[in-house]
Parts: C-alpha cells; structure tokens; sequence
C-alpha cells in the first residue's frame, strides 16, 4: 500500500484527489495547516507529498525552509502561474509541480511512473 | 562573726548578767533584756532583735516554748533556748521546730556564742526558702489579681466551654451581656443561648474547628438574652488544649448588633446612592438623546438651506445658528462623556488608524480661525512614527481638538506648535509623545493646580471671556489616562501654555496599504444606488433624503420597522438606513426580522444603524441585532456617504443577483475533474457550494474592513475551485483581481465575484438534486 499525504487548506483538492485514486491501492492522508506536520510525518511515513504553496499562517520563505528539513518525496501543486511554482519546487527540490486545479490524467500518470520507479 | 541585737529572757538576775557579759565581750549588744514571756512579746515590735535568747522558766503565766511560738507568729527571729532540764519532753518540743537552738545550763561561753551562730544560720537558710515561698505566692497573687481585673473590665464577654458546649467560666461582661447570673450560665449549655434558627450552623462551627483543630476562629450570629432581646454576637474562638487533648474553647465575644445595624444601613445607602448614579447616567443619556435628535434637524436643515439661494445677509444668520448649533452639540458630547466617565462606561474602541491623517484632519478644522486671528498653527510628526497605530483614533481626536482648540482659544498673539514625537518602539507597541505649546495668556500656578478639575476655568470671568463649559481639558486628562498615558502641563502667566501627552500605542498587525485611508468617493458609483430610510422623525426624514438625493441616490422611506418590511417584500433595496427608535416596530426588532429572513439576498442586505444614543452598550445591541455598521447622530452628509460607500461592492452584488445570470458550468470540464469517478460527483459538488458559501461571507467582512490583502488571499482560493467547474471567466477575473492595484478595478472586479458566487451556487444546487433524483430513480 502506498501513502500520499495532501496539503492543502482548500479540503475540495484532496477529496478530489482522494476520490481519483483506488483506495486499496494508495492510502490519502490530509493535512489543512503545516502545524502538526512533522509528528504526523514521523507517524504516517509517507512515500510522497503533495502540497500547496500558499498556506495561512505560515510564509513562502518559512514553508521553504520547512520543506528542506523534510526528506520525503514533495510534489508542489499551486494556483500561480507555473513559472513561480517552478521556481519553489526548484528551491525545495520537488520531484514534480502541477498547477491547480490539477489535471487528473497528467497526476495520475505520474504517480504510476513514480511509484514504479520506486518500486525498483 | 557579725554582732547582733539580741533579747534575753531570763528569770534568774545572776544567768542573766552572765550571759550579757558573755554576749557583750563576744561583741554583741544586749538591746532588751526581761524577765517574763508576756513581757517580751509585749515589746517584741519596738526592739526588732535579730535573735533571742530564751530560758525556759520564766516569771510570768507563759514558759519560754510558749513565748517563743507566740512571737513567731509575729515577727521572724532565730531562739535560742536556755534551759537547765535535759528531759526528753522539752527537748522534742524544741527539736520539733529546726528554727529554735538550745543550750543546756551550766554552759561555757564558747558553747553558747557557738549555737547562737549555728541557729542564725539555719534560720536564715529556712528564713529566706520562706520569703522565696512567699513572694511567688504573692506574684502569682499579683499576676491573678492583673488579669482578673483585665478579664473583669473589658468590655467583651470572655468565657469557657468544654466540649459538650457547658460553660465552665463567665466573667461579668458575659453576665451582663447574656442578662443571666453567673449561677445560671454555669448551669446553662452555650447553644441555649443562639437564635433558634442558628442553632445548628453554630453547633457544626463548633464540631468543625474542634475536628479540624482550627485554633482561631471566627463567628457571627445572633443570640436571645434573658429578658428576649435579640443580640448580634461576633465571637472570636481558641481551642483549650491540655497536653495537646482539645478540653475546650475559649471564646471572647462582642456584641456587634450595632455594628451590623451600621453595616446595613451602609449597604441601603451605598445601593442607593448607586441607583442614583444609574438614573443620572441614564438620564443624561436620554437627555442628550432628546437634544440630539432636534439638533441634528436643525444641522441637516441649515445645511439644506446653505444650498439655496441666500443673501449674504441670510448666509450671515445661517453661519451663526451653525456655529451655535455647532457649540451646543459639543456641550452636549462633552457631559455625556464625563457622566460615561463618571460611570466607568467610556470604552476605548481600538481599531488601526493612519496618524498623520488623523492629525491633518485636526489642524484643518482649526486653520480658518488661525488666519482669522491672525496667529501660526505649525505641526510636525516625527518621521519614525509608524504610519499606522493601533489605538482609539475618535478619541485621539477628540484629545488634541480640546488642546488645540484650548490653544487657539487663549492666544492672542504668537502661535502654536503642535510636535509629536516618538518616545521608544518595541516590536508591539509604541510610545508616542504629543507637546502642544502656546504663546497664550499661560496660567499662574493657583490656576495650574486646578486646571485639570471639572468646571473650572481659570476665573470665573475668564469662562464669560472665553466661554466654553471648563469640562474639556477633565475629559481629555480622564480618556488619557483610559488609554494607558499621561498628561503634564507647564505654564507662565503671558508665557504661554505647553501640554505634555505621553500615549502608548499598539502596532498595526496587518499591514496597511496608504490608499486606503486617502481614497476618493467615487460619485458616479452611487447613482441610482437604492436605498430605503426607515426613520420616524420627520425632519430627519428630509435631511438625509435630500443629503441623499444630491448623490443621485434613489432614497424609499419607511415610518418605522412595519412598513418597512412591508416594502422589502416587493421592492429591492441596496442598503438600508435603520433608526433605532420608532414607534409600532423598532430598528432592533426589524433588523432582526430582516436577519432571519428566509430570503438569503435580503438576509444579507447591508444595515447601517442610525442611532442618536451613542453609547457602547447601544452600539454593541445594535451590531448583536444584525447591523452591519452604525452611524451616530447626527452625522455630516459626507460620512454618511462615505459609508455607504464602502458598502456598495457587496450591496451592488447582491442587488446584481436579482437579475443577472451567471457563466452557465461546464459539465464537461467538472467531469473531466472528477476522472470519471462518479462516486464522488455528489460529494464534490456539496464540498464546492459550501466552500462558495464561506467564501462569499469572508469576501464581505473583509470589503468592510477594506483589507485587500486578505481578499486577494479569497480570490487566490477561490480561482481552482471555479475552474473545476470550467467557469472560465470567473477564474480569470479572480486571478486578475491577485495582481489589481487599482483600487476601482479591486472593487467592479469584486462586485462581479460577489455577484456571481450565489448564482453559481443555485447552478450547483440544481445540479445536485437532479444528481439525487437520478440516484433515487
């Protein structure tokens, strides 16, 4: 079983995100606030993240800096244009980046190439 | 050996010279010398012997052993017996008591003088463990005799219980305090004296401090004397403890019964007096409501008659009854302030506020008259003061417009400075000091002293001269120190004047962008803008309608709360202006009527209260019965516009539901988004109008805040949300509104947002039921 936790204050984007993938298959963990993020990391030990940009209550430069402790797997996701998402996911070295709202088809074929190539 | 005055009785002349010889030539004197018992103790006070010599044998009725007892009875002296017998009998006698010597006759003179000595000492010994004896017996005398006097005079009741509630002592106090006898207290139980009704509470204090071990204690309670008086009785109680076994209780009680008539009557008076105070403080709230409401006619009608055409003369009258208007308005402001004062009702209501406008705003009110007499206004705000500051700004306001009006008012030549200046920063707050000096006619120290009390100008002709209530500058001292700082004043006589402030501010949170504060009223916005005015007062009625009508807004009227649901149920309204008080309905009934309707746009039309009541407790009601915002009366036509103003974006979106439709949803898109999932079809639709539904509500609290960074945050997480419906345009417009800085183009795009939202949240509705009926089916 895989896990994937979701960050996101907009709860619509995980339950979509949720609702895509088979439950049997990937186990989808949300997460509206980064206050509790680490214990639930040390917990649910994730195989990836996927998370938002902007977050109330914390700065893009803070979640950069908080995302550069966190060793899992991150995948950025974000309704600014693509270059300035780009331009985070380059600062905290995320494996991939998806404007919102997220297509569907494009996530989906990443997560098969990305669990497949980890499963190597 | 020391010499002694001896007394020597003997019956036989020749012994007797012997022995005096004897005692002489050893030194000692021979002060008395007889033949008989009777005589001896006769004179035994005048000749104080310190010892004497007794023979056994005398010539009178008593013997020696009889005489020698007699005298011991009264003074102390040593006896040292003579006596030709050696019989067992006499001897005991002698021995019995270890006071008494003897010699046995014939004796050598050694012998003699050598017992002599020997007696001496042992009385001297026994003689002085006497006295010792007998002055602790006579201390211990004192000591009681001290404390039974203390115990027998003061003036509470001191006595015993044991522990089934027996007395075991009463002094006189308890006597005449319980109008029982001593006799009958000691036969009496201490709970046949409580009130009936206390019987049981005073048993449990009792049980209680004997079982906790409470060692002092404190009671109350009323107690019936013999003759049926009832008597308050406070006691104060200390365990009796024997080889730390509880034996008892000592209790010293007083009677407090006019105490406690004292207390009560206190107690009456002080609620009294409170209740007077709170028909004051109502009182003059009523009053100054009574005298608002006409005043503001006379403001709004003054003004609507400047508009005219007048002649100079006319203008001239106008001008006046302004300025008198003007004036009684302040007197009114300023004794409701200090009655609020006096009440401990005037709150400070903080909010963020741009300092320098505040003090711009100050200074234009009092530049017109500076020019007319013909002095300088000059003032500077150091540069590191932040912007914005977090504190009352109506009441800042309200301070530096008395000090500077005092200023201007009481200089003649010269002018004013007003400086203010930053005192220290932390990361929260900021200290800022305010000096406002004058060249005026100053103030000498007698003037000084009283010049923060109420009603007092500096003489009495000074106030005719001058004019004004004398209540300002007691205001300004009380609302500073409410906020946390302090005033000081330094002043000459034809010096000038020179008031000192020292406020504390708190820093802004949110960060302010400066065009807000500066922000024109754009006119052309508000025609046609429907607004329904529900206000009793006829004359009111007509001002604001007219205020009103020069803005080209299309004002509806309501007599009260009745007719203007009425109205609302067929007409559509903008915004609507509430008075508070009216007769058949009033403004709070009716807003909460308007609050709970089942209509959701007419639910959330915007509210403005009127209220000519401006106390906190009001404006609190007002806004706990649905206002969005209050007005206080009177007010001036262009607040009243402006605040209509910041209203508009949500009052033109809601009125633009009505009859708008809205960017129809793309099925195909929410599909394509659902990723042929269609399990979640329902739940993903029901999630996005509650996410709408939220939205909308935070849209509009921050448009009456004007915060534009938190509604850009809004329009940020809105946007995937519209286009996962394939709302195109909507996302487009919310991504543009991100990177607005036009204020205008902020607002239309925000009015389109705030339009459309509930429209698309009735597209989803519908979609939602015919996703549920098809699932039924």
């Amino acid at each position: 079983m895989k896990k994937v936790v979701v960050i996101d204050d907009n709860p619509l984007m995980f339950h979509l995100i949720k609702g895509w993938l088979n439950p049997n298959y990937i186990d989808v963990q949300y997460l509206n606030s980064l206050d509790k993020i680490i214990p639930m990391l040390n917990g649910f030990k994730p195989d990836l993240i996927i998370s938002d940009i902007l977050i109330p209550g914390i700065s893009s430069t803070e979640l950069i800096a908080l995302f550069k402790q966190i060793a899992y797997p991150k995948v950025l996701v974000s309704s600014m244009d693509i270059q300035d998402i780009e331009f985070f996911a380059r600062q905290i070295d995320a494996i991939n980046y998806f404007n919102k709202p997220i297509n569907p088809k494009l996530l989906f074929q990443f997560l098969q190439d990305f669990f497949a190539s980890n499963n190597k | 050996m020391k010499p002694l005055d001896i007394i020597v009785v003997e019956d036989e002349k020749i012994v007797a010279t012997d022995i005096c010889n004897c005692l002489t030539s050893a030194g000692h004197q021979v002060i008395y010398q007889t033949s008989s018992g009777e005589d001896c103790i006769r004179n035994i006070h005048l000749h104080q012997p310190e010892l004497i010599l007794m023979d056994i044998n005398l010539s009178g009725a008593l013997n020696g052993i009889q005489t020698a007892e007699a005298i011991s009875e009264l003074i102390p002296v040593p006896i040292v017996f003579l006596t030709a017998y050696s019989d067992s009998k006499t001897l005991n006698q002698i021995k019995r008591n270890g006071e008494y010597g003897f010699v046995i006759k014939p004796f050598q003179d050694l012998e003699l003088l050598t017992e002599i000595d020997l007696t001496l000492n042992r009385f001297t010994k026994t003689y002085e463990l006497l006295k010792d004896r007998d002055y602790s017996h006579r201390t211990l005398q004192e000591t009681e005799t001290f404390f039974r006097q203390i115990v027998n005079n003061v003036s509470d009741s001191i006595y015993r219980i044991d522990l089934h509630g027996n007395f075991t002592y009463v002094n006189p106090i308890a006597v005449s305090q319980t109008g029982y006898s001593e006799d009958n207290l000691l036969r009496m139980r201490y709970t046949n004296l409580v009130r009936n009704d206390y019987k049981q509470s005073v048993y449990f204090f009792f049980k209680n401090i004997f079982e906790d071990e409470i060692n002092d204690s404190y009671l109350e309670f009323p107690i019936i004397a013999a003759n049926g008086d009832e008597k308050w009785i406070g006691q104060k109680i200390h365990l009796i403890k024997l080889r730390n076994q509880i034996t008892g209780f000592q209790v010293i009680a007083r009677d407090i019964t006019h105490e406690r008539e004292f207390k009560e009557q206190l107690i009456i008076a002080k609620s009294n007096a409170e209740k007077t105070a709170e028909i004051k403080s109502r009182f003059l709230a009523n009053m100054s409501h009574e005298i608002r409401t006409p005043l503001n006619g006379i403001v709004g009608v003054v003004n609507l008659l400047n508009q005219t055409n007048l002649s100079e003369k006319q203008k001239t009258y106008l001008n006046a009854i302004t300025s008198s208007s003007n004036q009684l308005m302040g007197i009114i402001n300023d004794v409701l302030d200090l009655a609020k004062i006096d009440a401990d009702k005037l709150e400070l209501d903080c909010t963020d506020f741009n300092i320098e406008d505040l003090f711009q705003s100050v200074v234009a009110v009092f530049e017109m008259k500076c020019i007319e007499k013909q002095i300088n206004l000059e003032w500077f705000i150091e540069s590191r003061i932040p912007k914005f500051l977090n504190g009352d700004p109506v009441r800042l306001n309200q301070i530096i417009y008395n000090l500077l009006g005092n200023a201007i008012k009481f200089t003649e030549k010269g002018g004013i400075l007003l400086q203010v200046e930053l005192l220290s920063s932390t990361s929260d707050d900021v200290s800022i000091l305010i000096r406002i000096s004058d060249t005026g006619i100053g103030m000498d120290e007698q003037a000084l002293n009283m010049v923060f009390e109420a009603f007092t100008q500096a003489e009495d002709h000074m106030s005719r001269k001058f004019g004004g209530t004398g209540l300002g500058l007691t205001i300004v001292k009380k609302i500073v120190e409410i906020h946390g700082g302090e005033i000081s004043v330094k002043s000459q006589p034809e010096q000038g004047t020179s008031f000192e402030l020292v406020l504390p501010f708190k820093k802004c949170k949110e960060i302010h962008s400066l065009t807000n504060s500066n922000e024109p009223v754009f006119q052309e916005e508000l025609e046609c803008f429907r607004i329904l005015l529900v206000e009793d007062n006829k004359v009111n009625q007509m001002v604001t309608k007219d205020n009103l009508e020069a803005f080209k807004v299309v004002v509806t009227i309501a007599e009260n709360g009745k007719d203007a649901l009425e109205l609302l149920k067929d007409e559509i309204f903008d915004l609507i202006l509430m008075d508070m008080q009216m007769p058949i309905l009033d403004g709070y009934q009716t807003m909460r009527a308007i609050r709970n309707s089942e209509d959701l746009i007419l639910k959330q039309i915007p509210i403005i209260a009127l209220t000519a009541n401006a106390i906190d407790a009001e404006i609190k009601k007002c806004f706990d019965c649905g206002a969005d915002d209050y007005l206080s009366k009177p007010f001036k036509p262009n607040v009243l516009i402006e605040k209509i103003h910041t209203f508009f974006p949500i009052s033109q979106a809601l009125s633009l539901c009505l009859k708008s439709k809205s960017e129809p949803i793309n099925q195909e898109t929410f599909e394509f988004y659902l990723n042929g999932r269609a399990s979640i079809y329902g739940f993903t639709l029901k999630e996005l109008k509650n996410t709408f539904h939220s939205e909308w509500n935070a849209m509009k609290a921050e448009i009456l805040k004007r915060n534009d960074s938190a509604l850009k945050m809004i329009a940020h997480r809105i946007k995937p949300n519209l286009s996962i419906l394939g709302l195109t345009e909507m996302a487009d417009i919310t991504d543009s509104i991100e990177k607005m800085e036009n204020v205008v183009e902020i607002n239309n795009a925000l009015s389109f947002v705030m339009v459309n939202l509930p429209l698309i949240n009735n597209q989803i509705e519908a979609l939602y039921e015919k996703y549920e009926k098809s699932n039924t089916n």
